[in-house]
C-alpha cells in the first residue's frame, strides 16, 4: 500500500465519491442520543440543584442528560463548538405553557420534553467544525524562542507564511501559523473530508513545535503531498 | 439582640412553588406563586422599614426559601443612615451641610458600630413621623423636635469622635 493511499475514499461508492460528504463521528454520536428525553419533576429538581440557579440553558440540560446516559466517549470526543452544533439539534417543548413546579411536593404539572429536531448534522455545519478542535490546541501551543526553527518548518510546510518565517518574534510566528491554519480550514483548501483527520492537523502542529515530534511532522508532510492530487482526503496512513 | 435584627427574625417565607417559563432553549423559574411580602403599613415605623427590606433567597439544595435577619437589618440600617443624612441636609443651619463635621460623622457610622448605630436608629424612629416629604421637611411647630435630634447627634459625635 502506498503511503499516500486514501483507503477510506477508495472504499466509498461511486455516488459518495461524487458528492464528497464529510465524514464525522458527530453524526454517529447524535444518533446515539434519544429522540426524546422527558424531564420530570425529579430530573428538574436535580438539574436545579446541580446548577444552583433558577435558569437552565438547553446546553446544561443536555450535559446533564449525557451524564445520566453515561455517554463518556461523547464528552471526550467533542469540543465546545461541536457540542454547540449538537445542542442546536434539540429543542425544549411543553404541551401547555401554564406549567407549575412545586419543590416541596416534587410535583411538575406536566413533563417537559427535550426533542431531537435534527437527526443529522448537515455538511454545511460540519464544514465549519473541520479542524476546529485541532486549532484550539494550537492556540495553547508554546511558541517560544526555543522552538522558533520548528515553527519555521511548519510555516514552510503550510505555505503562504513568508512574513512569519522572516520575523524574529515568536508571538508574530504564532499569529501567522494560527491565521494560516484558520484560512486552510475556513476555505477547506486541503479538501479534508474527515472530521477526525482534520482535527489531527492542529495536534500534529503543536506536537512538532513543542516537542519536536518527527512523526507528527512526517504526517503533516504526507498530508500536504496528498493535497496535490486534488482529491478529497478521507484518511491517510499515520506514523506514530 | 440588636433592634433591627429582633424585628427581622419572625418572617415567614414564600412557598417553593413556581411558575415556569419554558422556551425552545431554556427553562426559567419565575417568581413563586405564593410570594410572601411582609406588610409595610403597620403602626410601627421601624417594623415597616424592616419589612420593606425583606429579601429571601431560594436554596436549591434544600428546596426552600430562606432569609438572613442580619442582612435585612444591615440593608434597613443603610436606608436609615441615608435618610438621617437627608434630615441633616434639611435642618443644619448652614450653607453647605454636607461639609459639616456632624454630616461626615453620621456618614461614617456603620452598622457594626453598635454604640452609635443603635441610638441613630432610635433617633430616626423618633423624627421620621414628623417628616412631611422625601426631603425630610417638617412643620414649623415640629422644628423643636428636629433641633432636639441634632443636639443629641452632636453630643454623640463629641463623645465618639475622639
Amino acid at each position: 500500500m502506498s503511503v499516500f493511499q486514501d483507503k477510506k475514499f477508495e472504499g466509498l461508492d461511486y455516488v459518495s465519491q461524487l458528492i464528497e460528504p464529510i465524514d464525522s463521528q458527530l453524526n454517529v454520536l447524535l444518533g446515539e442520543l434519544p429522540d426524546e428525553f422527558i424531564i420530570d419533576a425529579q430530573t428538574l429538581r436535580n438539574l436545579l440543584h446541580s446548577r444552583g440557579s433558577s435558569y437552565l440553558s438547553k446546553g446544561s440540560i443536555l450535559n446533564y442528560i449525557l451524564s445520566t446516559l453515561h455517554l463518556q466517549n461523547f464528552a471526550e470526543l467533542i469540543n465546545s463548538a461541536s457540542f454547540d452544533a449538537i445542542e442546536k439539534c434539540f429543542e425544549l417543548h411543553v404541551d401547555d405553557n401554564n406549567i407549575i413546579f412545586d419543590f416541596d411536593k416534587n410535583f411538575l404539572s406536566q413533563p417537559i420534553k427535550l426533542i431531537k429536531v435534527t437527526q443529522n448534522l448537515d455538511d454545511k455545519i460540519l464544514e465549519k467544525l473541520l479542524g476546529q478542535e485541532g486549532l484550539y490546541t494550537v492556540y495553547n501551543c508554546d511558541f517560544s524562542q526555543y522552538n522558533m526553527s520548528r515553527a519555521n518548518d511548519i510555516m514552510e510546510m503550510l505555505g503562504e507564511c513568508e512574513s512569519g518565517i522572516k520575523t524574529k518574534t515568536y508571538r508574530k510566528k504564532r499569529s501567522v501559523v494560527l491565521h494560516r491554519l484558520e484560512a486552510i480550514f475556513r476555505n477547506n483548501e486541503w479538501k479534508i473530508k474527515d472530521m477526525e483527520l482534520a482535527n489531527k492537523v492542529g495536534y500534529w502542529v503543536r506536537s512538532y513545535i513543542e516537542d519536536g515530534n518527527i512523526a507528527a511532522l512526517s504526517n503533516l508532510c504526507r498530508l500536504k503531498v496528498m493535497t496535490h492530487t486534488g482529491n478529497p482526503i478521507y484518511s491517510m496512513k499515520e506514523v506514530k | 439582640m440588636r433592634i433591627l435584627e429582633e424585628l427581622a427574625k419572625n418572617f415567614s417565607n414564600s412557598g417553593p412553588c413556581f411558575a415556569l417559563t419554558v422556551l425552545k432553549d431554556s427553562i426559567m423559574l419565575d417568581d413563586p406563586i405564593n410570594r410572601y411580602i411582609p406588610p409595610t403599613d403597620t403602626s410601627d415605623i421601624l417594623q415597616n422599614a424592616v419589612n420593606a427590606h425583606y429579601r429571601e433567597i431560594f436554596d436549591f439544595h434544600d428546596g426552600k426559601f430562606t432569609y438572613s435577619s442580619k442582612s435585612i437589618a444591615e440593608s434597613t440600617y443603610y436606608y436609615i443612615n441615608r435618610d438621617m443624612l437627608v434630615f441633616l441636609k434639611a435642618h443644619l443651619a448652614c450653607k453647605a451641610p454636607t461639609n459639616t463635621k456632624l454630616y461626615k460623622y453620621i456618614d461614617h457610622v456603620t452598622y457594626d458600630k453598635v454604640q452609635q448605630s443603635e441610638p441613630l436608629i432610635l433617633l430616626w424612629k423618633y423624627i421620621k413621623p414628623f417628616s412631611m416629604n422625601d426631603n425630610f421637611q417638617v412643620k414649623e411647630t415640629n422644628k423643636v423636635h428636629a433641633n432636639n435630634v441634632i443636639a443629641i447627634l452632636e453630643a454623640m459625635r463629641e463623645k465618639y469622635e475622639k
